[in-house]
């Protein structure tokens, strides 16, 4: 018995705006999370609480489904729960001036100990100069100065007294100091000398010897003496620095008791300070150093000034429970921090002052949320977040060390220990390849939280989908809709999911649903959206991307692509596929006529023969061999040669949809039967000749519609789908109407059988107990067609039997 | 302070790019001539003439022999040195200036120099010489801060006073402020 079509309400599951049991979106309360997601929320919040390695989450699903959104909710209410992590500082080492310490210190505190050690330090500027200009500080130097030139101008007297009591006189040189005979107080003249006696010159000249060796001896004691007073100058000037500045970190001490790497700080701080005064006394002089000077400073270590700096790397001030960072631009640099450099003199220079924070600082002790793709993209990006979860540790490195090329800056800071977790955002694929490329992947992304493309249909998912609405329309100040607009919406949102029995999930693409009804209830001064404002804003979307389709139209109509919509031919059907450009699809009809002859059992695909046809394709027209062969010729030579077509079809073809029409095709062909040129066919089809369900159905039987309607639908004309994607019909009004009025009708088929009966209005036919088929039947007239193609072959074959051939 | 001459010391020591500088200076803020007096201790020249000569560097190293020749050598060096910071230094505040050599000994030399001039800036050792050996009456600098990396100065300004009333105090006191350093003045010889 034919299968009758399926009622007009079949065709697309209406919303009741009756059931709804609100007014307008404006009364209901929005609702604060997505549509469904319960097994992503649920994922999230797990691996949101394990505090244990690898457990990072991966969000997958597709772009729009709100990933972001709920993620960043759940974790923002997590966090607000959760302790406020310490600050992080990094502070010049005195020891070790490339490693940086990274110091932790209780939140908030590394702001106020940055202010502090600024103010010490202008305090410190202003002390140690003060100190060392004072009356006392003078006057002690002073007298360390007299001390040694007292000492020195002693032992210079006493020589003098030695050298006068033998009428012997010192005497300042250019360059140093020699002893002469005197007379009367001045150097005897050479003249006077030569006219002594021999022996008073001998004596003259050894007592001279003796003296300058004296006097050598007195010069080379000098050195000591200076090396003496240096250390006693700077003994000095240690205890008046001392005194100067110890009362100044006292105060700090007392400030930041408790915080031992603070006073380990100070203690450091003190110490430099006491050994470098001079940058003190320096700065207070205003410079009066020459270039060399700066120029030395610029190349050696850090200025005073700046290696008592503290920098802080993260501040926690005013922050309430655990960071939450979303990084719009997972850098490397952006991710793990950086070490800036700056310009002096055409030189790169740079310290612990110029280290920088990246995403993952700011995050330690809570969450990093990112963009997988993103990540992806950046180069050594993910390698260095890879390697910070697996290390736990976070290092702020120049190029030169991660890239492995030379120059740079050779600062080394200490790593920070690292507890963060990381949701990553992508969808499937992108997690799928990963998976299965990175060996390192699952290992550290444990937790995958799965988003669903679709929820259930049902009156409270229904409801659900008002409440997201509500939350939409307030948060972007959209109007609200009535209920007739939300039973719209929903039947919008169920074609987008390709399943009656399901909502859409991709909650951007509601949003601008309800931007655009929002724009033409405006346009026509409406307060609330209505339904008609939501199909009309459906419509006006639909228009905006119509040009392709319009064109096929076009073409179909001119007579430019051969499709057929009414009479009956033999091994000619139509098909139906689906068009995709972007977010928006359509579907059109193709013809598939199908040739038989004499042959050697084969079914040639002529798409897979030029290579235009897919792989999937190609299975669907060797499965539909298979029906074929087993149904016919189970005990028989299969003595056809058939050849299969998508007619005007130039690029590729692919997926199986077709399979069924392609089958109908064939039998046509083989039984002689024509197919009626009104219905267009949908469906795969297995081995045993059942009907299976396909994708993109609606748009595949709207666009057989619309061919129809172009031409002036006749009441005979339709589709046939399977059975099994009835469920998935939401077909539109005009559709609908069309059914209503029995000018259009979708019937639902699950065999082969029924599908040709439709087609050919001759039924299939049932085997009989003999083995044959009924006459008259499809099938019997298929069997005789093959027999008589057996005979034929057998004719051929014969005469060369007879030659001994 | 108008006219006059402000003389410097320069002698074959140390010291004498300073002092030329600090007299300059002076010499430029009282509006007056610069003069360099540069002075070869004779007593060297003798002893650079006995054959067993001998000088002690005292940057180090054996003792060495001092010979007339090269120690003349020497003066002439330090001599042209002196005269060519006195002469850079006069020209970079553009003060008239001149130089002259005496070949004495030093207090001579330089006790005789008040007669021709006004003011005679000493370096250290010749301060020392000149409070030694020399009467009047001293008007000590008020304490400066001392700085550390500066020139050194020199340590005693010496002013003739004119005949007739001596110099008000508060003058000499503000001059000495000024300049930064002790003023002893002392009457010129006749």
């Amino acid at each position: 018995m034919a299968v009758a079509p399926l009622p007009p309400e079949a065709l697309c599951r209406r919303t009741d705006p009756a059931r709804l049991p609100f007014e307008t979106t404006a009364g209901l309360e929005p609702l604060p999370g997505p549509l469904g997601q319960e097994r992503a929320s649920e994922a999230v919040r797990f691996g949101a609480a394990v505090r244990r390695d690898g457990y990072h989450v991966f969000a997958l699903g597709p772009t729009g489904v709100g990933k972001r959104r709920l993620v960043e909710r759940l974790l923002r209410e997590r966090a607000a729960g959760e302790p406020v992590p310490p600050d992080w500082c990094y502070l010049h080492d005195f020891e070790d001036p490339q490693r940086p310490r990274a110091v932790e210190l209780p939140p908030g505190t590394g702001a106020r100990f940055r202010r502090d050690m600024e103010a010490l330090v202008e305090e410190l500027k202003a002390a140690v100069p003060a100190a060392f200009e004072s009356e006392e500080y003078r006057t002690r130097l002073q007298v360390l100065h007299k001390q040694l030139s007292e000492e020195r101008e002693k032992l210079m007297a006493e020589l003098s007294r030695k050298a006068e009591a033998r009428g012997i006189g010192l005497v300042r040189t250019p360059v140093g100091l020699a002893v002469a005979p005197v007379r009367g107080g001045e150097v005897l003249e050479p003249d006077a000398f030569h006219k002594l006696p021999a022996e008073d010159r001998q004596r003259i000249q050894r007592d001279l010897e003796e003296l300058q060796e004296e006097l050598a001896r007195l010069v080379r004691s000098f050195p000591e003496q200076e090396r003496r007073h240096r250390e006693q100058v700077k003994e000095m000037n240690r205890e008046v620095a001392l005194h100067a500045v110890g009362h100044l970190l006292d105060e700090q001490r007392a400030r930041y008791a408790g915080l031992a790497p603070i006073q380990a700080h100070l203690d450091a701080v003190q110490k430099d300070v006491i050994e470098n005064v001079h940058e003190f006394l320096g700065a207070a002089e205003g410079g009066g150093e020459g270039a060399a000077a700066q120029v030395r400073r610029l190349f050696t270590e850090t200025p005073a000034f700046r290696r008592y700096q503290v920098n802080v790397l993260v501040d926690r001030t005013g922050l309430q429970g655990a960071p939450l960072v979303l990084e719009d631009l997972p850098t490397h640099a952006a991710l793990t921090g950086r070490i800036d450099h700056q310009v002096h003199f055409g030189a790169m220079v740079t310290d612990f002052t110029l280290l920088r924070a990246g995403a993952l600082h700011r995050a330690n002790g809570g969450y990093l949320v990112l963009d997988a793709r993103r990540l992806l993209g950046q180069p050594f990006a993910w390698e260095e977040l890879k390697r910070a979860l697996r290390s736990r540790l976070l290092r702020i490195e120049g190029p030169e060390r991660r890239f492995g090329f030379g120059g740079g800056s050779a600062l080394e800071p200490c790593p920070i220990p690292l507890d963060v977790k990381v949701v990553l955002l992508g969808d499937r694929l992108l997690h799928h390849l990963l998976s299965e490329l990175d060996p390192e992947f699952l290992s550290l992304f444990k937790v995958p939280a799965d988003f669903d493309d679709d929820v259930p249909r049902d009156p409270a998912s229904e409801l659900r989908l008002a409440r997201v609405a509500a939350r939409l329309c307030g948060d972007e100040k959209l109007r609200p809709l009535d209920r007739g607009g939300v039973a719209r919406l929903v039947e919008e949102s169920s074609r987008w999911s390709g399943d009656g029995g399901k909502l859409s999930a991709l909650e951007d693409e509601l949003a601008d649903l309800l931007r655009e009804c929002d724009h033409v209830a405006g346009a026509a001064g409406r307060a609330v959206a209505t339904a008609a404002d939501v199909a009309a804003a459906v419509e006006a979307r639909r228009r905006r991307t119509d040009r392709v389709r319009r064109r096929m139209l076009e073409a179909i109509a001119d007579g430019t692509v051969l499709i057929d919509t009414a009479g009956a031919q033999v091994g000619q059907v139509n098909g139906l596929s689906v068009l995709a450009f972007g977010r928006d699809a359509f579907g059109r009809p193709s013809r598939i006529t199908a040739r038989v002859r004499l042959g050697r059992g084969e079914v040639v695909d002529i798409e897979r023969e030029v290579e235009l046809g897919g792989p999937i394709h190609s299975k669907g027209v060797l499965i539909l061999s298979s029906y074929l062969g087993s149904t016919f010729a189970g005990d028989r030579p299969f003595s056809l040669s058939a050849s299969l077509v998508f007619e005007q079809s130039y690029g590729g073809v692919e997926g199986d949809s077709a399979s069924s029409a392609e089958l109908y095709a064939l039998l046509s062909a083989l039984a002689e039967l024509p197919v009626r040129q009104g219905l267009a066919v949908t469906g795969s089809v297995n081995q045993l000749g059942r009907v299976q369900a396909i994708g993109g159905v609606n748009e595949k039987v709207e666009g057989f519609f619309e061919v129809c309607r172009e031409r002036g639908l006749d009441g005979e004309q339709g589709v046939l789908i399977p059975a099994s994607n009835v469920r998935h019909l939401a077909l539109r009004e005009e559709v609908l109407e069309a059914a209503r009025a029995g000018r259009f009708h979708v019937w639902p088929v699950e065999t082969v059988e029924q599908g040709i009966e439709l087609l050919t209005g001759v039924p299939f036919g049932v085997r009989g107990a003999d083995g044959r088929f009924a006459g008259g039947t499809v099938a019997a007239r298929v069997s005789a067609r093959l027999e008589a193609l057996a005979a034929a072959a057998r004719a051929f074959a014969a005469p060369e039997k007879e030659e001994g051939r | 302070m108008s006219g006059g001459r402000l003389i410097v010391a320069l002698d074959a020591v140390a010291g004498n790019r300073d002092a030329a500088r600090a007299a300059a200076a002076l010499a430029s803020v009282l509006g007056i001539e610069l003069a360099g007096l540069f002075v070869e201790d004779v007593n060297l020249v003798r002893l650079a003439g006995l054959p067993f000569a001998r000088q002690v560097p005292v940057s180090g190293g054996p003792a060495r022999p001092l010979e007339r020749q090269s120690l003349e050598s020497q003066l002439r060096a330090l001599e042209a040195a002196a005269r060519q910071e006195l002469a850079r230094a006069a020209s970079s505040v553009q003060v008239t200036w001149s130089f002259q050599v005496r070949r004495g000994t030093l207090p001579d030399e330089v006790l005789a120099a008040p007669g021709e001039a006004d003011l005679l800036l000493l370096g250290a050792r010749l301060a020392a010489l000149a409070r030694a050996g020399l009467a009047g009456r001293m008007v000590e600098a008020p304490p400066r801060r001392p700085s550390r990396g500066a020139a050194p100065r020199p340590a005693l300004a010496l002013i003739v006073e004119p005949a007739g009333p001596a110099l008000e105090d508060a003058a000499v006191e503000r001059l000495a402020a000024e300049m930064g350093l002790p003023i002893l003045l002392v009457r010129r010889r006749r």
